[in-house]
């Protein structure tokens, strides 16, 4: 448990040191990138230095940073010249239903195909398996111009692009963009709940279940997907923290005002300060959901906790 | 380094008429895209803008787009690039990534602890992110990001890799090598590196594919080829104002191809990790206490 928390915190403190460092890897000086080329009045200059401390050294730059960030202070745009947190923060409650959504999805449509391709009779398997292959194969970007094509256009169903007002209307138009973001993953879980639930359907102790005469309904529920649930709560995590690396694309694609298309326009547009602090923010997000994950896996399996 | 991995292909279409039919249909779009030039009927790039969105005919026979471009020509070109990368991004994390892990399993110790340390730590930044970040800090284009994502997929390889040189290490032919008294260097290369290199080559497919959907997205968002490339993730792109107006064709062939690729080297993946088991004649050392820990 300590052990899993140190190493969150290195690779949070790894991953940020990263996203800090990549500004000096830019050709050209700091100053250069930071202000396009263009040439400000000395004071803008300096306030710029100032606020990237370009006057101290490397780690000492990195320090102040870090501890700006833990304070809230993740700088100003260089383009519009605002605090990057109040740029931030109309969008980034889209970003989180999105995901959330997505979420949901995964929770729900991996496990419960994953049961039902595993119980079931080979035809359903063979579906199931057929359809995992190609949704892990459609990229988000292909899915979300299939699903605008059909549901928004041919049929009507669903709004084209945007992010909608009020509660009801939201989820309405990030409908279509959640089961983009989230198709591919659903049908990772599935597949791996498929396996975890075949291999407890010819285990030994569900076998001796239904050697005591049990119904198959209670022994599915009972023995085969409890038992087959500890290693997809894991995968699902994975998931459903992989879905936030996916949300640029799935938001530009439907024009969703949230935090992931705003990364791709600043990474367009070099403005660095908002690609640092949107980066910054997904990967944390991405790190404590994986760590989460594997502290909710050790509560889960009494075994592993007897084990240490 | 040997003909092994197109052995391997081989011998499991061989055996699985999808697996075939999968090597069969890879084999003919690498030839499209090195061929592009011989192929393509009409260039794909040239402008006419009197011929926009015409439907499916002999001379076009996918449509034209926007500008009037044949699409099916586009859709040729578009292979390269779309290939390319990806190549690129699998050729860095194979590098890197088997250099690292065989290094750390068979050094072991320290050397085993650190690297294992770095690659957890860097296990968890995301591909797309990260090429999002190199084009911000070097500007749009095929290779920053394909850098980055070869970069991000590294440790992914290095631990699989590591994980499964180590179970190799302990197998008694390993030993034998030592007590000839063969350089290390030899044992690693000659020995070690066969031993786990049926894993490799099914995870480096795998890789691929998540390589090709990710520099597809990539160039999709604008960050990656610029116009008038045509570029598959790009060519989507380009399509979807198209979409509005009721033509489809323009983002719906690209598409295609590219989910169509990524199926055909997933299911190409899975069918080489199956087999790593049973590769007799193509490893033989394999079949042998593979199996455990």
């Amino acid at each position: 448990m300590l052990r899993r928390l140190l190493r969150t915190l290195a690779t949070l403190l790894a991953s940020s040191f990263l996203i800090f460092s990549a500004l000096y890897l830019s050709p050209g000086s700091p100053i250069a990138f930071l202000t396009h080329g263009h040439s400000l009045p000395p004071e803008a200059i300096h306030s710029i230095e100032a606020q990237y401390h370009l006057n101290k050294p490397f780690l000492e730059r990195y320090w102040l940073w870090l501890t700006g960030v833990l304070q809230g202070d993740l700088g100003r745009s260089t383009i519009s010249r605002e605090p990057v947190t109040t740029l931030l923060s109309p969008r980034i409650g889209v970003t989180f239903t999105l995901v959330a959504m997505g979420a949901l999805l995964i929770v729900l449509g991996g496990i419960v195909l994953g049961i039902l391709a595993g119980v079931r009779g080979r035809r359903t398997d063979g579906v199931v398996l057929t359809a995992t292959t190609i949704g892990m194969a459609i990229p988000s970007f292909v899915t979300a111009t299939i699903l605008i094509n059909y549901f928004a256009l041919k049929l009507g169903w669903f709004p084209v692009y945007g992010a909608g007002n009020g509660f009801g209307d939201r989820l309405w138009h990030l409908t279509l963009p959640a089961i983009s973001l989230a198709l591919g993953l659903v049908a990772y879980v599935t597949l791996i709940t498929r396996a975890a639930v075949k291999v407890e359907m010819g285990s030994d102790h569900s076998d001796a279940a239904r050697g005591r005469g049990l119904r198959e309904g209670l022994v599915i529920r009972r023995h085969v997907v409890r038992n087959a649930l500890i290693p997809v709560v894991t995968v699902s995590g994975i998931a459903v923290a992989s879905l936030v690396a996916g949300v640029a694309v799935v938001e530009t694609a439907y024009e969703i005002p949230g935090i992931g298309a705003y990364l791709v326009q600043s990474a367009t547009n070099n403005d660095f300060p908002v690609v640092q602090a949107i980066c910054l923010i997904l990967v944390v997000v991405y790190v404590v959901v994986n760590a989460v994950v594997d502290v909710l896996y050790l509560l889960l399996d009494p075994r592993l906790r007897r084990g240490r | 380094m040997t003909p092994q991995p197109v052995r391997a292909l081989l011998h499991a279409a061989s055996r699985n008429r999808l697996t075939a039919a999968c090597v069969v249909f890879l084999a003919l779009v690498v030839l499209v895209a090195v061929f592009a030039p011989l192929l393509a009927p009409h260039s794909p790039t040239e402008v006419n803008l009197s011929s926009a969105y015409l439907g499916p005919t002999l001379e076009h026979p996918l449509g034209t787009d926007a500008s009037g471009r044949d699409i099916l020509s586009r859709v040729m070109w578009g292979a390269r690039s779309s290939l390319l990368g990806p190549l690129g991004v699998i050729a860095l994390a194979l590098a890197f990534g088997v250099s690292i892990a065989l290094a750390a399993a068979w050094f072991g110790g320290w050397v085993d602890t650190g690297i294992s340390a770095v690659i957890d730590v860097l296990f968890s930044f995301p591909g797309l992110l990260l090429a999002i970040v190199a084009v911000a800090v070097f500007g749009v284009g095929l290779l920053a990001p394909a850098l980055a994502i070869g970069i991000a997929y590294t440790p992914i390889m290095a631990r699989i890799v590591r994980s499964s040189a180590l179970r190799e290490r302990e197998l008694p032919y390993i030993a034998a090598a030592s007590v000839l008294g063969l350089p290390a260097r030899r044992i690693v290369w000659r020995h070690l590196l066969p031993g786990v290199w049926p894993l490799i080559v099914a995870q480096v497919t795998v890789m691929f594919g998540y390589a090709t959907i990710d520099l597809a997205a990539i160039s999709f968002l604008g960050l990656g080829q610029q116009p008038p490339s045509s570029d598959w993730g790009l060519m989507v792109a380009e399509g979807r104002p198209a979409i509005l107006a009721g033509h489809s064709a323009q983002a719906l062939y690209p598409g295609i191809a590219l989910v169509l690729v990524v199926l055909c080297v997933m299911v190409l993946g899975r069918r080489l990790g199956d087999r790593a088991d049973d590769w007799e004649g193509v490893a033989p050392r394999l079949s042998r206490g593979r199996r455990g820990p």
